[in-house]
């Protein structure tokens, strides 16, 4: 039978700029043959191995796909003419490794612990990362450099001056700036094989599960308990692993939570602190290479989670003291009672953990004062005592001026010091410590004393600018 | 020695960020069209539907009878389909291992990273002979004198 075989232009150069190929065949693998062998060049293209063809080449018959009649042994008639049209697709990004990141990951790749197939993993693999602070930025500085193909980051806070001692990923120009946009900037600079996810929104209850459901491992960097229980619990709620780590000082801990296999935050710590008893970094100030250590001991645990190698910090509660450079270990059970992980859970939904943390406690309005006001009433020349209850070195940092000064832990025995016919106006670094202060000292019968709200943080910022001039 | 590039008349690879932010979030594709005897430069483009049956974020297909009909059109205006382009919805514009396995050494792909909606970077790749692998190719737009 006489048969037309109809090139398409792209491979015409490949059989002599012919647009059709005319031969004698019985079946399309009979035209097929005589094509290849007058033009061996196209064998590769159009075949693999012996006479498969390729998934992506499509031949019609006719305008018939040969697949749907017998393939390459589809009979013809004299006169078919067969198409050979290339199926053309394509599309985004699998797991498989790119040359470029052949040759950058070049020293995880010769590790049989990792290797091609770990490699894989992790580009396949997706972290959250939740607060981009001192702890999140070496972390997730590590996780991009390592291939972790999609990172999430969610922060709301923007860049202070005070950060850059520690959040070595932010420079001095980036103050002021949006924490997740910076951090993406640079780690894409790191990394531009992965893929950064921002979400410039505080985390909190409307949202949490709706983020952390699209992760495989969820890196807790908070700096606060109300975030840390939150994550928690829609980690549990979700079944995602969280890699745990705070940091005081010189002191840092660490731990994985991992349902189904471990403990979860609530079974280390079922009730937060009362409020102000553990100081955030803002108030208890924290050694600045101390994150870095935590936040790179969150990276090597969320790799290996993600690698499935070695032993996860699972159980274990890590702690670093920087100081003494010591590692100590407890264990930690899960409780079977606890109220999100438990066998029996109370919590079944996330709760509002402002109120569990005891923050949207009710301060009573003559509790507290504005710092504008204080500011007004000492231009009026109003009597009043101001009574710094802080650390003695934290009082040498600034101070406002012409305060008393008796840290809280002496406030008790040092009453007799202060005149209860003159109002005290009590503060400290964010305004927690003092709040404290102002309930015993009312509770002594200084009746009008008040906390200065937001501490000399507060004051600094709205009311005096010269006591940042120290 | 070989100078990897591809000349386009300038306004072409506008017309590509064009296509690939009016399709975002889905892939968009279409063909390059050279003169028959000048492949290194694109003088035209025609859009190719997206017929992928899946989830078309990351994936495209060309029907291959579309394609068929594009490339004799193609020939009966002296042009010859010499490429391919497609956006990658975000993620970078550079060739995925789908996109090795299912190309062909002799086109050109063009592709378009688009990021929120808008397109971030442009690229060029050709494969090479072995089809193992994609060497970058500049683009270069360049306009034609009157």
């Amino acid at each position: 039978m006489k048969v037309r075989i109809s090139i398409p232009g792209t491979i015409r150069q490949r059989v002599g700029g012919k647009g059709e190929f005319v031969t004698d065949a019985g079946t399309v693998k009979e035209a097929m043959s005589a094509l290849v062998s007058q033009y061996p060049d196209l064998r590769d293209y159009l075949f693999s191995g012996e006479e498969r063809l390729r998934n992506f080449i499509n031949m019609y018959v006719n305008g018939d796909d040969i697949r749907t009649m017998g393939g390459l042994d589809t009979k013809l008639k004299d006169g078919d003419t067969i198409i050979i049209v290339p199926s053309v697709a394509g599309g985004g990004p699998e797991s498989e490794l790119t040359l470029n990141e052949i040759m950058r990951y070049d020293r995880h790749l010769i590790m049989p612990e990792v290797g091609v197939n770990g490699q894989k993993k992790l580009k396949a693999a997706s972290v959250l990362v939740v607060g981009v602070g001192g702890l999140g930025t070496p972390a997730a500085t590590y996780l991009a450099a390592a291939g972790v193909g999609r990172i999430g980051l969610v922060d709301f806070d923007r860049i202070e001056f005070s950060n850059l001692h520690r959040q070595v990923l932010y420079s001095e120009e980036d103050v002021g700036k949006s924490k997740v946009e910076v951090a993406r900037t640079r780690l894409m600079a790191v990394n531009p094989n992965v893929v950064i996810e921002t979400y410039p929104v505080r985390l909190d209850s409307s949202n949490a599960l709706d983020i952390i459901r699209n992760y495989d491992v969820i890196l807790d960097g908070t700096d606060n308990f109300p975030t840390r229980y939150l994550v928690n619990d829609a980690s549990v709620l979700v079944g995602k692993p969280v890699v745990h780590s705070s940091i005081y000082r010189f002191e840092g801990q660490a731990s994985v939570f991992m349902p189904g296999r471990g403990p979860c935050y609530r079974c280390l710590y079922p009730e937060p602190p009362p409020p102000g008893l553990v100081p955030s970094c803002a108030e208890g100030g924290v050694f600045g290479v101390l994150p870095s250590v935590m936040g790179s001991i969150q990276a090597v645990e969320s790799l290996k989670l993600i690698l499935g190698v070695g032993e996860p910090l699972i159980g274990r509660l890590l702690i670093f003291d920087a100081l003494e450079m010591q590692f100590r270990e407890l264990k930690v059970k899960k409780d079977p009672s606890c109220p999100i992980c438990g066998s029996n859970p109370s919590i079944k939904a996330l709760i509002d953990y402002e109120e569990f943390c005891g923050l949207n406690r009710n301060i009573n309005s003559d509790e507290e004062i504005e710092s504008d006001l204080l500011q007004s009433w000492l231009k009026e020349g109003k009597r009043v005592e101001i009574l710094d209850v802080r650390e003695p070195y934290e009082n040498q940092i600034w101070q406002i001026p012409g305060a008393k000064h008796i840290p809280l832990s002496q406030l008790r025995n040092r009453l007799n010091e202060l005149d209860p016919n003159v109002p005290v106006v009590a503060y400290c670094q964010v305004g927690s410590r003092s709040l404290a202060a102002v309930r015993l000292l009312k509770e002594k019968g200084f009746g009008t004393a008040k906390s200065l709200r937001g501490g000399i943080d507060a004051w600094a910022v709205k009311a005096d600018q010269s006591v940042r001039g120290h | 020695m070989r100078w990897y590039f591809i000349r386009f008349l300038s306004g072409l690879i506008h017309d590509i960020v064009q296509h690939s932010e009016e399709g975002y979030p889905e892939e968009v594709c279409g063909v390059m069209l050279s003169p028959s005897d000048t492949s290194d430069l694109v003088i035209s483009l025609r859009r190719m539907k997206n017929s992928h049956d899946g989830p078309r974020q990351s994936r495209y297909s060309i029907d291959p009878m579309e394609l068929y009909a594009a490339d004799n059109e193609a020939t009966k205006e002296g042009m010859l389909i010499v490429g391919i382009y497609h956006s990658h919805p975000d993620s970078p514009a550079k060739p995925s291992k789908f996109d090795l396995d299912h190309s062909f050494p002799w086109y050109k792909y063009v592709i378009t990273s688009v990021v929120e909606g808008k397109v971030k970077d442009t690229r060029c790749w050709a494969m090479n002979n072995d089809r193992t692998a994609f060497m970058e190719e500049a683009i270069v737009e360049v306009e034609i004198r009157k």
